[in-house]
């Protein structure tokens, strides 16, 4: 018997065919009911209990043989061109599957978000409806601040106003914990503006706020060009710009080699090579003790961007308008976009 | 702020070109937004040459016209036609050749064409003066003198001067450098750090004391009524001056800085104040009666009309400079019509004073008001400046308008400031900023920014801060000054990165909104983005309402309640624009006024019309449906797990109907058709559906779940299907509740399959159910299948009358 599976492996082996009828046949007449395999197989219980394991695992190896045989020569049937072919159109669309978009501001909000939670920030938010304290005073702007005149803030009653920045949820954040925090919070702002195409009554900030003991303006350097690099590509190099806010000192405005021209020179930079991208500096001691932090202990950063601006550079949006107006022309165009 | 860079080395003699120059004062937070060319003469006459004119015919078509032959010493004979009346043969003319810029005194600048006038070629244009913008007349030519150069470029021949202007945008706290003075003085500290300038190099002196005094009896009387509000005022009288238009030199610096020229007094209280950053202000010495300047305030509602002709209410608060009779000039703001110099004047008193910062600002502000002046003492003064300002002034005065100094100088010094004393410590500073500063180096650029080292022990020093760096009063103060001249950009970024990670504070929503704004994008919707301010006429009640004090305008006057309208916008204005299938969502904060508190709430509305898709041959044109939006909807709530008993909407402010989604008593959604009303406030028309999710109470349902994953149930299912036929009026939902309410331990799902209805089943429908039943433990077997089974049937038959079919 273990004679009848060697000649049949041989015969498996030579078989040769050029159509899928002789495949068929071939398959019945070895792997069919009254095929010469099936038939060893009902052998089985004849041969000897000392041979049984070994002839076993022959015949397996055998029918294993014969299927691989039936597939392989299909395979190849399969690749030459058929001549009976059915007539169905395979090029017309498939079931409509229409995928809509994210809309631009959010795609660049979850993206920075992204970005710093990489590095360890967390997500914090805070109210649009704010007090003079959270908005202004906490954050070391003089009484006599022109951004507290009606003219830039938009003001509900006497004290509280819509916030003219998200820097006021840092407040929030650290009246509510203690170091170390690290957080990042966006969210939208308000600022009292005709609207144009370079300017809106509201738009969207990013703010980062890390306070730690030993935190310096290096590490800030360090985190912000890390977050540029992630956001316009590795090649992307940071200048600081000494610079003013009431609420950190030293302060700096960042710009970023031109994304655009790569620093040539363009309508965008204003042929400077570089362009605007955030404010930031180390939280002004006064602002830690308006929120009971001890600036003798704790030091730390802050920095703020525009969501609008930072999509500005990525997409090459100028005009601010778009992004309200929900054309669905415009919107279209982000259905390509990750994030 | 306008900085000429010429002006800057007259003040200081340093090596560096304008490009590096505005490179080094944006390094030192001096921030050059953008550099500009200056030219006393637009153009500055480039490329245009003298020519010598060989000879001039008639033109034959044209009698106004001349046809001439100009040598420009190239050896050809160049054919122009001109017009000018003076034209000659032997003249030296300016020659623009074609292809060269012209720029004319008024109107664009223009590219010179070959060109046929009336038949005869004419190569370029032989120019008047107003043509090249040297000047107004246009009567003829410019005829040259002589002995100038054929061939030579004409700006050889006139006083080409060129400037670069840089446009500093001055942050608030940089009071110090408000002039050009200011800003040498800054730039000196840093061409001294970078060793790019001699150490012992220092700025133009300032002016001192003119002590050509010839006092002739003229006298003032100076009065601060309250100190508080002028800290300092200063004055000379001047006789005998010329009021005339000023020397070209003094003309073209304040129009390289941006400012017209008017008479020479005034320019030069003008040229003072961009030179030193001292606002002054010149009187009629005639007109001020009593010869006395009081300091005041007005009474209220005074009526005064400033230099613009307009009249003006005072406020009681407002700083007025007075003589005995009346208000004279607003102080520090802007002067008065009445006392000001004019043609006729002859004699002047000049003032050069210091006021309160905020006082200056509120009044500006009230008047709507803002100078060179009141920029300036806004932001604070340096009261170290007042006298140079008053004798540099007066050294002009007597230089370029013939006067003679007649009095002493009066200086009323009420409130002398001091420099600020600071203790430090160098290592906060390098810890601060991360750098490895060395003491030698905090010392040299505490003394190149004129800060006094009252005592040094290293890391330990007492320091001095001038008065004028108002903004340098603490240790972290220093801090900034010192990283600013040493450099931003030098301070080395560490080669690993500082984190502590700190738990979050809020459990922040963001990932679980990532996660359903794909699932809808997935689904063909589109996010949109609309402005939380919105019309007045969209609320309802008011007095939940969050109104704006000074809205922007009446359509954005208000909090958005809801955000349905800017959904319903957003539809109507890409229905008007060509898009009628629109599926759209947007997260948004809604806000309301709840007896004390401001409440902000986080929404997501859904809002689908039109087609479902784009008409396809798969499934046609499926308009969009209630049951469409539900599903999604549904597969929401299913992909967070959150169960839901379903409300019919009824009495709502903006639907007519549709279904609540509760859970705990608790609304977390809202689907249906809107109110006509709803719709026509918007205008619109295309029939919309509608869903609000209150995330907020959405996802707080979430916090309870726990997801338990069991393993597999690999015993089998059992489904039992049937179709009964029940009245129109019962509700899916109602059967759900009732079968749920069957005790048993095996049925895991009831699902409609089918809904049949015919006019045959008259106002009853057919609804075909599905039942999974399985076990956990066990196969199921046919009968306690069966025995649920019969109780569902009795328990439809009870109550709804159903009837299985």
């Amino acid at each position: 018997m273990f004679e009848d599976i060697k000649n049949i492996n041989h015969e498996v082996h030579n078989f040769k065919s050029k159509s899928s009828q002789e495949i068929e046949d071939f398959r019945i007449s070895y792997l069919g009911k009254k095929g010469k395999i099936t038939l060893l197989f009902n052998k089985f219980k004849e041969v000897p209990v000392s041979d049984k394991k070994e002839f076993g695992k022959q015949l397996n190896i055998l029918k294993t043989a014969a299927l691989d045989k039936i597939t392989t020569l299909k395979s190849s049937l399969n690749d030459r061109p058929k001549s009976s072919k059915s007539n169905l159109d395979y090029t017309i669309p498939g079931q409509p599957t229409e995928i809509g978009s994210r809309h631009p501001i959010t795609i660049i909000r979850d993206r920075i978000t992204n970005i710093f939670s990489q590095i360890g920030f967390n997500v914090s938010e805070g109210p649009e409806i704010e007090d003079d304290w959270h908005n202004f005073t906490a954050l070391n702007f003089p009484e006599e601040h022109p951004a507290r005149d009606m003219q830039d803030t938009f003001f509900i009653n006497k004290d509280i106003a819509l916030r003219t920045h998200t820097s006021s949820v840092q407040v929030r954040v650290m009246e509510n914990s203690q170091p170390p925090i690290r957080t990042i919070s966006p969210g939208r702002v308000y600022r009292n503006e005709a609207i144009s195409a370079r300017a809106h009554c509201f738009f969207h900030q990013v703010e980062g706020l890390y306070i730690d003991k030993d935190v310096s303006f290096a590490d800030m350097k360090q985190t912000l060009l890390y977050f540029t690099k992630a956001m316009f590509g590795n090649e992307t190099k940071i200048r600081l710009r000494p610079s003013y806010f009431p609420f950190t000192e030293p302060s700096a405005e960042v710009d970023v080699s031109c994304t655009i021209c790569n620093s040539k020179g363009c309508n965008v930079c204003k042929y400077s090579g570089w362009l605007e991208i955030m404010g930031c500096g180390m939280v002004d001691p006064n602002v830690l003790e308006n929120c009971k932090i001890d600036p003798d202990i704790y030091s730390g950063y802050a920095f703020g961007m525009g969501i609008e601006r930072i999509a500005q550079l990525i997409y090459e949006v100028n005009d601010l308008r778009l992004y309200s107006e929900n054309d669905l022309r415009f919107l279209k165009q982000f259905t390509t976009e990750s994030y | 702020m306008k900085i000429s860079y010429n002006w800057l080395k007259e003040i200081l003699d340093f090596p560096l070109d304008p490009i590096k120059t505005s490179e080094l004062l944006t390094d030192i937070g001096l921030e050059v937004e953008r550099t500009e060319s200056y030219e006393n003469i637009k153009g500055g006459l480039a490329n245009l040459l003298v020519g010598e004119v060989l000879s001039v015919e008639k033109h034959a078509n044209a009698d106004r016209l001349n046809v001439t032959k100009v040598n420009l010493g190239d050896g050809e004979s160049h054919q122009i036609i001109c017009g000018a009346l003076n034209i000659k043969k032997g003249q030296k003319v300016v020659v623009a050749k074609p292809g060269v810029t012209i720029f004319p005194k008024n109107g664009e600048a223009f590219k010179i064409k070959k060109a046929k006038i009336r038949g005869e070629d004419s190569f370029g244009m032989i120019c008047a003066e107003d043509e090249i913008g040297v000047g107004d007349n246009h009567d003829g030519i410019i005829v040259l003198n002589k002995s100038s150069k054929i061939g030579d470029l004409v700006s050889n021949y006139f006083d080409v001067k060129k400037d670069i202007i840089f446009e500093i945008g001055l942050t608030p706290n940089r009071s110090d450098a408000m002039s050009h003075y200011g800003v040498a003085r800054d730039l000196l500290a840093a061409l001294k750090f970078k060793k790019l300038i001699s150490l012992n190099a220092t700025l133009k002196k300032l002016p001192i004391e003119n002590q050509q005094y010839e006092n002739t009896g003229s006298n003032i009387e100076i009065i601060i009524e309250n100190p508080n509000e002028c800290h300092r005022y200063s004055g000379i009288v001047l006789k005998n001056i010329d009021v005339q238009p000023s020397p070209n030199w003094l003309k073209e610096k304040l129009e390289s800085v941006g400012l017209k020229p008017i008479n020479n007094i005034v320019d030069i209280t003008n040229y003072v104040l961009h030179y030193y950053g001292q606002p002054l202000h010149a009187f009629d010495y005639d007109r001020i009666k009593g010869k006395k300047i009081v300091v005041r305030n007005p009474k209220k509602d005074t009526l005064f009309t400033t230099l613009d002709g307009v009249e003006r209410k005072l406020h009681e608060n407002d700083i007025m400079i007075c003589d005995s009779a009346k208000e004279m000039c607003i102080g520090g703001v802007f002067g008065g019509k009445d006392s000001g110099v004019t043609e006729k004047t002859k004699n002047i008193f000049i003032e050069s004073a210091l006021f309160n910062p905020v006082s200056i600002r509120k009044t500006a502000k009230r008047h709507g008001l803002n100078t060179d002046a009141s920029f300036r003492y806004e932001r604070g003064v340096d009261s170290r400046m007042v006298l140079p300002a008053l004798f540099k002034a007066c050294e002009l005065v007597l230089e370029i308008s013939n006067g003679k100094i007649d009095s002493l100088l009066l200086d009323v010094f009420p409130k002398k400031e001091t420099d600020f004393k600071i203790n430090i410590n160098f290592d906060n500073i390098r810890k601060i900023g991360g750098f490895n500063i060395t003491d030698e180096e905090i010392v040299s650029i505490l003394n190149f920014l004129n800060i006094t080292i009252e005592k040094l022990a290293a890391p330990l020093a007492s320091i001095s801060v001038p008065s004028y760096r108002s903004d340098v009063q603490r240790e972290v103060d220093i801090t900034e000054e010192l990283m600013r001249i040493y450099g931003y950009n030098n301070i080395e970024i560490p080669n690993k990165i500082n984190s502590s990670p700190s738990v979050p504070l809020f459990k922040s929503k963001h990932l679980q909104q990532q996660k359903i704004s794909n699932h809808l994008v997935s689904l063909g919707f589109f996010e949109i983005m609309n402005n939380s301010l919105t019309k007045k006429s969209y609320q309802d009640k008011e007095q939940d309402s969050v109104e704006l004090l000074n809205p922007l305008s009446k359509d954005t006057s208000v909090l958005r309640k809801t955000l349905i309208f800017g959904a319903l916008e957003t539809m109507k204005y890409n229905h008007f624009n060509g898009s009628s299938n629109n599926k759209f969502f947007e997260w948004g904060r809604t806000y309301q006024f709840n007896t004390k508190n401001f409440q902000e709430s986080n929404d997501l509305i859904l809002a689908v019309s039109g087609l479902q898709n784009n008409e396809h041959w798969y499934n046609g044109k499926s308009q969009s449906s209630f049951f469409q939006l539900k599903g999604v909807l549904e597969s929401i709530f299913n992909s967070f797990g959150i169960l839901y008993n379903l409300e019919n909407i009824s009495q709502d402010r903006y639907y007519s109907e549709g279904l609540i989604f509760v859970n705990k008593d608790k609304k977390l959604a809202k689907i249906g058709l809107l109110k006509k009303e709803v719709l026509s406030q918007v205008g619109m028309k295309a029939p919309c559906f509608i869903s609000e999710i209150f995330f907020d109470h959405f996802i707080s349902t979430t916090e309870n779940i726990k997801n338990k994953i069991k393993g597999v149930n690999k015993f089998q299912k059992s489904f039992r299907d049937f179709s009964i036929l029940i009245d129109e009026e019962i509700t899916m939902n109602e059967m759900v509740l009732s079968i749920k309410k069957i005790n048993n331990s095996i049925l895991k799902s009831v699902s409609l399959f089918d809904i049949f209805r015919d006019k045959k089943l008259a106002d009853k429908k057919s609804y075909g159910l599905r039942f999974e039943f399985l076990h956990p433990e066990r196969t199921l077997k046919d009968e306690e299948v069966d025995r649920v089974m019969v109780a569902i049937q009795d328990k439809m038959k009870e109550e709804f009358n159903a009837v299985l079919r």
